[in-house]
């Protein structure tokens, strides 16, 4: 058990800055996701804090000790890959055996942890079998047997259950979750899967660009993401974002955007002139079907997909096209106008040119 | 549907055909060595026959007693080994470093290696003779076994480097993270792995060196040196033919190569479409 640290820490390959100056503390006991799309730097990241990689700036501390110049095996933490890296000629028992007999712990040892940890995970009457032999699901509890055994400092996941199908990650993400709670050690997991991250995480670093762009708890970031990437990134199905610009009435400030205008309050939480150009960002499932005179978005429905509990409805207000999430609704049809309406408390507003949020943002 | 199925016929016929012609091609040759070497000396000149008899060893005791087949049996049996040993030593290390390290010119190396393995051997083999002449290496088993090595060595890493190259990376970097060195990573877990290629890697030098006629005709001048294929040229004469003997030579020359196939077949079908096939 033990926290994980790293200070401005950089990658370069060659001339590319696959990670820029990224510093973050993984508490004692942590689950702590990055995520974000492929080659924004969280694996090369994971791998620089397992030794795989070389740090090319800064520091990484676990525990106690200074571990960014250690090779991977003195660091002792224990890693889960995503295509398994099983030993294909060792047994299931050997494979889970393995990191305690290289470290030369005593058999009676190994034996009891591998059983302990193979009793865990539902694979004791797989000890004997090959890796060949073994389905993606097993293989996967197999490489989590061989971390668990290990009793490391940190266990570091990188995309653990992108090559099982839907079904069997949805299993497998709750395995692992409660394999933290039963374990309480630190965890850092890699990710591009949102809702992985989102469901499994006790904070998240979305990265992007070798960047971190945020860190916080999941519903941290889900109500109040950072910038424009993390608002798209996170939440399925994407934010809306619309340009508009400001504008003071005798209602207080409003956002006038293409189609439609939005009415921001009396005393918005951010300084900006009037005719400032924004970015609107209002999520789906927050823009709700207006009864009559409340709506504040008049808008056309372009097309109506039924998604069984819930309908998601693809409508065009004036030169914005908006998306909204409703409870399931069999009345709605392609071509119906509608009203929609969006609550204050759950707008976003963005910076044009930084793509900041102009709302405060606890980082 | 009766013409479907007589096309069908037809092109099996052809294929069975096809298979059979291949099959006596390849096993005429091979056929006709035993059977020639078990055959009783006096009747292999009058009759000529495809029917094995009358059986005898003759052929066999006269080689080993008036030739120095027994010499020449270690002497070949010397430079095989030692080419693969070599061979694979330096091609592991050379093709696991190209493919696992980041380093330059990696694709040139290969290339480089790839382009000596094209030269015919007697182009090779005369300058080479010369410098071992110079370097007193002359007329030696070493310069045999060097010059042997300047064809299965490229071999060895081209097949090897296929091999390593598609093997998952993870595996190691999974081995290190357990707690192995890079070095115990490779002896532990890529070594094992690699069963199959490695094997291929040693039948194909081992081929290479044993039947090799060209470097050791140029290389080796006494007949205490000489390898068997060099060897058994020896035995034709200018006036005489020896074919029981030779017969009786080469089917020594191809029992253990043949020994070696049937042992290592499993690893070595597997070694060669592993190598052979890029994901």
């Amino acid at each position: 058990m033990a926290e994980i640290v790293l200070s401005d820490v950089s990658k370069l390959f060659g001339t590319t800055k696959a990670v820029d100056s990224v510093s973050l503390t993984v508490a004692d006991g942590e689950f702590m996701v990055f995520v974000g799309p492929s080659g924004c730097g969280k694996s090369t990241t994971l791998r620089m804090v397992a030794g795989l990689e070389t740090v090319t700036s800064g520091t990484i501390h676990i525990g106690n000790r200074e571990v960014t110049r250690l090779q991977p095996k003195d660091r002792n933490v224990a890693m889960v890959f995503q295509n398994y890296a099983l030993y294909a000629h060792k047994n299931v028992y050997d494979n889970l055996a393995f990191g305690l007999k290289v470290r030369g712990t005593e058999k009676s040892e190994i034996d009891q942890r591998v059983r302990r940890a193979a009793a865990m995970l539902g694979i004791e009457e797989l000890l004997a079998r090959k890796p060949k032999q073994l389905s993606g699901g097993q293989m996967q509890r197999v490489a989590l047997g061989r971390a668990l055994v290990r009793e490391p400092d940190a266990f570091l996941l990188d995309e653990p259950l992108s090559n099982l199908d839907a079904k069997m990650r949805v299993r497998m993400r709750e395995e692992i979750a409660k394999l933290h709670s039963a374990t309480g050690s630190s965890m850092v997991y890699v990710t591009h899967d949102q809702i992985e991250a989102m469901t499994l995480g006790d904070r998240i670093a979305v990265m992007s660009q070798g960047v971190v762009q945020q860190i916080g708890r999941p519903l941290e970031i889900y109500d109040r993401p950072a910038n424009m990437f993390v608002a798209n990134f996170v939440g399925s199905p994407e934010m809306n974002m619309v340009e508009g610009a400001l504008q003071t009435g005798d209602g207080g400030v409003s956002v006038v955007c293409d189609g439609f205008s939005l009415p921001l309050g009396e005393n918005p939480p951010f300084e900006r002139p009037p005719g400032d150009k924004i970015i609107l960002g209002v999520r789906p499932e927050h823009l709700a079907l207006a009864n009559g005179e409340a709506g504040q978005i008049s808008a056309e429905i372009e097309l109506a997909e039924q998604m069984g509990a819930q309908t998601l409805l693809l409508c065009r207000s004036g030169g914005s096209s908006l998306s909204s999430l409703i409870s399931r609704n069999d009345a709605v049809q392609r071509g119906d106008r509608i009203t929609l309406q969006a609550a204050i408390e759950q707008v976003h507003l963005f910076d044009p040119s930084s793509g900041n949020s102009l709302l405060s943002v606890s980082a | 549907m009766r013409n479907e199925l007589e096309v069908s016929l037809s092109s099996r016929l052809a294929l069975y055909t096809a298979m059979l012609v291949t099959f006596v091609y390849c096993f005429f040759p091979v056929y006709w060595m035993l059977v020639t070497s078990v055959r009783e000396p006096k009747v292999l000149y009058n009759t000529v026959s495809l029917i094995p008899g009358p059986f005898s060893l003759e052929n066999y005791r006269l080689l080993l007693a008036a030739t120095d087949y027994p010499t020449w049996f270690a002497n070949s049996v010397f430079v095989a080994t030692v080419t693969v040993l070599i061979t694979l030593v330096f091609s592991v290390l050379i093709a696991y470093s190209v493919t696992r390290l980041r380093m330059r010119g990696k694709t040139a190396i290969i290339g480089t290696m790839l382009l000596a393995y094209m030269f015919p051997p007697l182009l090779v083999a005369i300058p080479l003779y010369t410098i071992f002449a110079q370097l007193g290496l002359a007329n030696t088993h070493l310069a045999l076994i060097i010059s042997h090595c300047t064809i299965t060595l490229p071999l060895g890493v081209w097949l090897l480097w296929g091999f390593f190259k598609q093997q998952p990376i993870d595996v190691e970097e999974a081995a290190m993270v357990d707690g192995c060195s890079r070095l115990a990573a490779f002896f532990r877990v890529v070594l094992p792995l690699s069963l199959p290629g490695i094997t291929t890697v040693a039948i194909f030098s081992f081929l290479l060196s044993w039947t090799d006629y060209t470097f050791a005709l140029v290389m080796i001048d006494s007949d205490s040196q000489k390898t068997l294929p060099v060897g058994l040229e020896t035995m034709v004469g200018q006036y005489e033919l020896r074919d029981g003997e030779l017969m009786a030579g080469t089917s020594l020359i191809a029992l253990p190569l043949l020994a070696l196939f049937i042992f290592l077949n499993r690893y070595f079908i597997h070694g060669l479409a592993a190598g052979a096939i890029k994901r």
